[in-house]
């Protein structure tokens, strides 16, 4: 009990939910909001700003011209983008570790190509459920980072000292709750999108997401697992979920165009090996 | 700890070592054998390419 106790004790003194993110929440909201509003409460936090834009302004985004301001940004990604892209930021600003707990550059490039995979797997979907997928797969190992922040030595001695398996099952042994319970409760601290949440509480456990976000989940679950096949970035672990043919399923791939999907997600990759520096 | 994005860093006989040992670890499915031999075939074509370049 004791050593999930520390957790839970840490996670109530977690940094509140920034007040960028808090004020976007709200607005985004709201039908008759306009860009120049949005605007307004990103240009509140000048640190953000210049992510954004220098985000936005990466070859990722393949801009032909450069973007100057954010409701440039808005106008070209959209509320939802915009949205996730400063949701992202904020939680990997607030949820920065040591280096010695964790490298959160590698870290970093998992939690991006998890993301980028994810976009290509559901590269049949409509815009808004590939920002999703990209979003879902950058977050979704958010509970490791919050045992990290809250409790290193823990955190250190479960991910990196011990020689047994790191999966869920004995997170649960040590800590009393996995890494998807533990980032679940930051991010309906945070009120996360239902999306994004779906996937942080079930990627290891797809079949047992809400029906509305099963696709989005194996989306993750299945470039979750093909960034560990390919070695992209680290997550602490490299411990792969079991494989849930469900998931697989639940994508309507065949093997035929996954080979495709792979190469393009590894070139967007490299693509924004620039943006994966910086953040 | 150190890990490279999009593994371009390693090489072939390394990738390899990786993927044996990372389907040791996954219980055995068709889908992720196939998956692991596309994941090579991708890895060793990324390859040949860098070096062409």
């Amino acid at each position: 009990m004791d050593n999930f106790q520390t957790v839970v004790d840490q996670l109530a003194d977690l940094p509140s939910t920034p007040v960028v993110v808090q004020k976007l929440h709200m607005l985004i909201q709201d039908d008759a909001v306009g860009s120049r509003d949005v605007a307004r409460i990103v240009e509140t936090d000048s640190a953000l700003v210049a992510r954004v834009l220098k985000l936005v302004n990466s070859p990722f985004y393949g801009m032909t011209q450069s973007v100057l301001s954010v409701e440039d940004a808005i106008a070209i990604l959209g509320f939802n983008t915009l949205h996730q892209l400063v949701l992202s930021t904020a939680v990997f600003d607030t949820l920065a570790v040591d280096n010695s707990t964790l490298n959160m550059a590698a870290f970093w490039q998992h939690s991006f190509g998890v993301g980028v995979f994810a976009k290509h797997l559901s590269s049949n979907a409509n815009k808004d459920s590939q920002s999703e997928a990209l979003t879902g797969g950058i977050l979704h190992d958010i509970g490791r980072l919050v045992i990290a922040k809250c409790d290193p030595s823990k955190f250190v001695t479960f991910y990196f000292k011990r020689k047994s398996v790191t999966g869920i099952e004995q997170e649960m042994e040590f800590f009393e709750r996995d890494h998807q319970q533990i980032g679940e409760m930051l991010a309906r601290k945070w009120n996360f999108p239902a999306p994004i949440t779906a996937v942080i509480s079930n990627h290891h456990t797809p079949s047992a997401a809400p029906d509305e976000y099963k696709k989005l989940v194996a989306a993750v679950n299945i470039a979750d697992l093909l960034c560990h096949m390919m070695q992209v970035g680290y997550s602490a672990t490299s411990y792969v979920t079991e494989f849930d043919p469900e998931a697989w399923r639940c994508l309507g791939l065949s093997m035929d165009k996954l080979k495709d999907r792979i190469h393009a997600a590894l070139n967007e990759i490299d693509k924004a090996s620039q943006m994966l520096e910086s953040l | 700890m150190e890990k490279t994005t999009s593994n371009k860093s390693l090489d072939v006989t390394e990738y390899r070592k990786h993927l044996e040992r990372f389907l040791s670890m996954i219980l055995h499915h068709e889908e992720v054998q196939e998956m692991a031999r596309i994941a090579e075939e991708v890895f060793c074509e990324r390859n040949d390419s860098s070096r062409i370049n």
